[in-house]
């Protein structure tokens, strides 16, 4: 009796003793430092590195000059390169975001709207390409369109069906920016009021009217967050392009072989250059997204109805699918065909040293044990780089969702964005840049470096979910709780993490793939270290395809298993 | 003892939107107060005033005397029934009743005999261990009662609380809180659209109307001795004759309205002066008048005469329509079983009680935005 007596003095009394320190964590001076550390910390980490960079081009302007512009050896043969790869860095990712949005359209209209047989392992698929390292996607689809191996093998070539260059470049971007549009489409369509169309239908329109006139107008802000991601995502891609750009160098790419050469001023330069035209794309589509109308309010109802008919819309459908398999789905996996083609041969020459189990297991350059070693480094730098964004960004996701000033809210809410649009390696350039020896020299390339620009990277991908899972729980909760006598951190505790609890989840899990699959800004601040995807380039300049194949193949496998969980945890929440 | 004091509060929100004007009102110790109004006239801004999820921009409220502008919300110890319960899903029942004393560390001795209590008291003993999700509405009003109850708060906010149940169980639930609130000596103070709802679960009630307090009193008061325009147009239901005031005895006034004279109470309106006499539609007698007797004037009924336009079912009243003589148009309400079958084009005379007619003078800016919510 005693003992028991004993232990629920124990409980109040630490019970007590935590509900003290939350009500003292409350107080509004706390929580007044709380939050500017919180904004203090999102501009050291993200902002500030891209704020450095601006700064030292206009303090180092002259030398900046002199480099890109008046070179006495080179003149202005650098700016000139500069230009041509961000021109074609553009126009890539027009035709591409063109290409999502003609097949991701109608693919997110089938998930949403259609009920069949396999569609969750189809809504997996289209996922799939978001999750796995872009580095492992490009190098599966270099292998299929661009060997032997691949798809020319159905019309028994001797030569890929593409070289490396611009047309694989579009391919490769094209598999891993459509999820962007058909995930975003698909969400709003889901969310659409069916009734709007019924009325519709029951004033006349075929379908293909009212999804033209009525659906897709509502989800024309979606799809355009959607279409500037596939877009910024293709211009800012390094992993996959690396691989399968061959001497057509866009202008990550640039990036990365100037930082390997050491040419600081002009890598500079160029990162900025990208920066800013990423930031313009956000802000006018921050700004235009309510204004843009969609073209033709005229209707054309024989045409239409035609277009609406049964036999059309199969076809339609039909086509998109084929699309998706032919262009994304079947280059995307082609690397584990490949992997046990090539297991302990060639499969051409039958030679047992071109195989994967000779070049993986027992070369005498001990390729395992690298491949071991990169995927413990990427494996520990996604776990910290996880924890330390979901601390650090839950906060901010909060701050924003609880502001009260609509344009204080509206111009954080573009901020943290910034980084989801602005190219990798660019990111990484300013922050090697900020914190290397060109900066604070606080810290050279290698692993800590590497956490800071994951974080960096990774930093939006945690707010931006985190901000809706906070937006999505009703009020009334918060006020319950404390006009029942819960203090503001007590309430958190007790009632806003339980409704958190599923997104927080998914978007450790988001941030956990992002790291583990990123290239460009890895490369930059990564030093002797290498992680995963990162080898797996290496292993492809070196040729070594059969062992690059196994490195892809691990990626491929982890990043699915992972998209599973998310899928199962991001499920579960909606049913909750 | 927790008698709520509102002394000239005022509530703007964005820097123009003035919710609450200059509100001043006395709740005392174990009342139950309603606050009606149009919507948007304040009552829920109100509510959250006295929660204090919201500050007044001017003006204090008292708790006993003391002031609550520095107080938090979770120190003023008041229960709080949502509009739709806020019950938290992730908890059952039982951790739900028990959340208020919990957080507010009390001992767990403390705690188990709180909660058992409250849910003795709404009868939930035996859902104690169930979630919310597995619940229906009633069952969550009532954990949200017990919860209240559970947390000993002697104020009780109630918004829109019986909203979200169906109309039968809706009264049931009128009677089972008021007396609750009379058992449990809490004073209670519940914001709800339905009148009759207020009318018959509360003491006194607030009428409210863009953010001003227009009257506050017992419900017969305001049914039959409503102090304003707004007050008679709001509760029930009534029609407006304008007229001039041509005598003012001791007890009765005579009003000229059209080219007739009627006697109603004298409420201090001077000779000479333009006059709104209000009626609630409840209290018209209407009386067939034969095609020979065209006048109907009559003045020892004091009457009005006019023609029936319409007439309308409406369960166990009948809804009578008839044109003035001066064109004005009223509505009287009488019982369905009255034996008089009045027909669209009879010829009527409106018997108007002297005594439950009220009279107002004649607002400024004119009737229609006098009544304007």
């Amino acid at each position: 009796m005693t003992v028991e007596k004993q232990k629920l003095d124990i409980e109040l009394k630490l019970r007590r003793t935590l509900l003290a320190a939350e009500s003292w964590l409350s107080k509004k001076t706390v929580l007044s430092i709380g939050k500017i550390l919180t904004v203090t910390i999102f501009i050291l980490i993200v902002l500030g590195p891209i704020l450095y960079l601006l700064l030292q081009i206009i303090v180092n302007w002259k030398e900046i000059q002199t480099s890109v512009f008046n070179d006495p050896i080179l003149g202005n043969e650098t700016f000139t390169i500069m230009l041509k790869s961000i021109g074609l860095s553009l126009k890539i990712a027009a035709i591409v975001t063109v290409f999502d949005i003609i097949v991701g359209v109608p693919i997110a209209w089938i998930l949403a709207r259609y009920n069949f047989k396999g569609k969750n392992i189809l809504d997996t698929l289209v996922d799939m390409p978001m999750a796995v390292p872009t580095s492992a996607l490009g190098f599966s689809i270099y292998l299929f369109w661009g060997t032997n191996n691949g798809i020319s093998r159905l019309y028994n070539s001797q030569v890929g069906f593409t070289s490396q260059g611009t047309m694989l470049i579009i391919l490769a971007h094209v598999a891993f920016t459509f999820p962007y549009v058909t995930r975003s489409i698909k969400g709003i369509i889901m969310d659409l009021d069916l009734n709007l169309e019924k009325a519709s239908r029951t004033l006349g329109a075929p379908p293909f009217t009212i999804a033209r006139m009525i659906s897709l107008p509502m989800v024309k802000e979606g799809m355009l967050a959607g279409t500037i991601l596939a877009f910024t995502r293709s211009l800012g891609e390094t992993g996959a392009t690396l691989i399968v750009s061959g001497v057509y160098q866009t202008a990550p790419v640039v990036i990365v072989s100037w930082m390997k050469g050491l040419k600081i001023p002009t890598t500079a330069f160029l990162a900025f250059i990208l920066i800013i035209i990423s930031l313009l794309l956000l802000t006018s589509v921050r700004i235009f997204a309510r204004k843009v109308g969609l073209p033709w309010n005229k209707v054309f109802p024989r045409f239409e109805r035609k277009l609406s008919s049964k036999k059309v819309a199969r076809t339609r459908n039909g086509v998109s699918l084929l699309l998706f398999f032919v262009f994304v789905f079947i280059p995307a996996l082609f690397v584990i065909l490949f992997l046990f083609q090539w297991w302990n041969k060639s499969p051409f020459s039958g030679n047992p040293q071109a195989g994967m189990i000779y070049q993986v297991f027992q070369s005498p350059d001990r390729k395992l044990a690298d491949i071991t070693q990169a995927l413990v480094t990427s494996l520990e730098i996604a776990l910290i780089v996880t924890i330390i964004t979901i601390i650090i960004a839950t906060p901010m996701a909060l701050l924003i969702s609880k502001m009260k000033n609509k344009k204080l809210k509206g111009f954080l809410d573009t901020l943290v964005d910034i980084p989801l649009v602005i190219p990798s390696s660019a990111l990484g350039f300013s922050i090697f840049f900020l914190w290397g020896t060109n900066g604070m020299h606080i810290l050279s390339p290698g692993f800590m470096m590497m956490i800071i620009a994951h974080v960096s990277f990774t930093y939006a991908y945690c707010v931006r979910p985190l901000i809706g899972s906070f937006d999505a729980i009703p009020t009334m909760y918060d006020e319950a709780s404390s006009v029942f006598g819960a203090s503001k951190v007590t309430t958190f505790r007790t009632v806003t993490m339980p409704f958190l609890r599923n997104g927080l989840i998914a978007a450790a899990i988001m941030t956990f793939t992002r790291s583990m699959s990123e290239t460009g800004a890895t490369i930059i601040c990564m030093g002797t270290e290498r992680t995963i995807p990162v080898l797996l380039v290496d292993f492809f300049e070196a040729s070594t395809f059969p062992a690059a194949a196994f490195a892809a193949t691990i990626l491929i496998v982890i990043s699915f298993i992972l998209l599973i969980v998310l899928r199962y945890v991001t499920r579960r929440s909606k049913n909750e | 003892m927790s008698e709520i004091r509102f002394q000239h509060v005022t509530k703007i929100f964005h820097r123009k939107v003035e919710a609450v004007k200059d509100l001043s009102f006395i709740i005392e110790d174990g009342e139950y107060i309603s606050l009606i109004g149009p919507s948007g006239c304040g009552k829920t801004t109100t509510l959250r005033l006295l929660a204090g999820t919201i500050l007044p921009t001017k003006g204090r409220i008292f708790f006993d005397n003391t002031a609550m502008e520095n107080i938090s919300i979770q120190d003023r110890n008041i229960g709080f029934v949502f509009q739709h319960f806020a019950i938290f899903p992730h908890m059952n029942i039982w951790e739900n009743v028990a959340y208020g004393p919990s957080v507010r560390g009390r001992s767990k001795k403390d705690i188990e005999n709180l909660v058992e209590k409250a849910l003795k008291s709404l009868q939930l003993s035996d859902k104690a261990e169930l979630y919310p999700t597995s619940l229906s509405a009633p069952d969550w009003q009532k954990t949200a009662l017990a919860r209240v109850l559970a947390s000993e708060s002697r104020i009780l906010l109630l918004d829109e609380p019986l909203g979200a149940l169906d109309q039968k169980i809706r009264k049931e639930f009128q009677v089972f809180l008021r007396n609750l609130v009379k058992k449990e000596r809490m004073t209670a103070i519940h914001v709800t659209h339905d009148q009759a709802e207020a009318l018959t679960i509360s003491d006194r009630l607030v009428v409210m109307n863009k953010g001003q307090l227009v009257q506050i009193g017992a419900p017969t008061d305001l049914l039959f001795t409503p102090r304003n325009i707004f007050t008679s147009f709001f509760v029930g239901e009534s029609d407006f004759l304008v007229g001039v005031v041509v005598d003012d005895r001791e007890k009765y006034s005579e009003v000229k309205v059209g080219n007739n004279i009627i006697k109603i109470n004298n409420m201090g309106i001077e000779r000479g002066k333009r006059v709104v006499i209000a009626i609630r539609r409840e209290f018209f007698q209407i009386e067939k008048v034969s095609a020979e007797d065209k006048t109907g004037q009559d003045s020892k009924l004091n009457s009005l005469p006019g023609v029936v336009i319409q007439h309308q079912f409406l369960g166990l009243l009948k809804r009578i329509k008839i044109k003035l003589e001066n064109q004005q148009i009223i509505e009287a309400k009488i019982h369905a079983k009255n034996p008089i079958l009045f027909k669209e084009h009879d010829n009527v005379r409106v018997i108007i009680d002297p005594d439950s007619a009220r009279s107002f003078s004649y607002p400024k800016e004119g009737i229609v935005s006098a009544l304007e919510m």
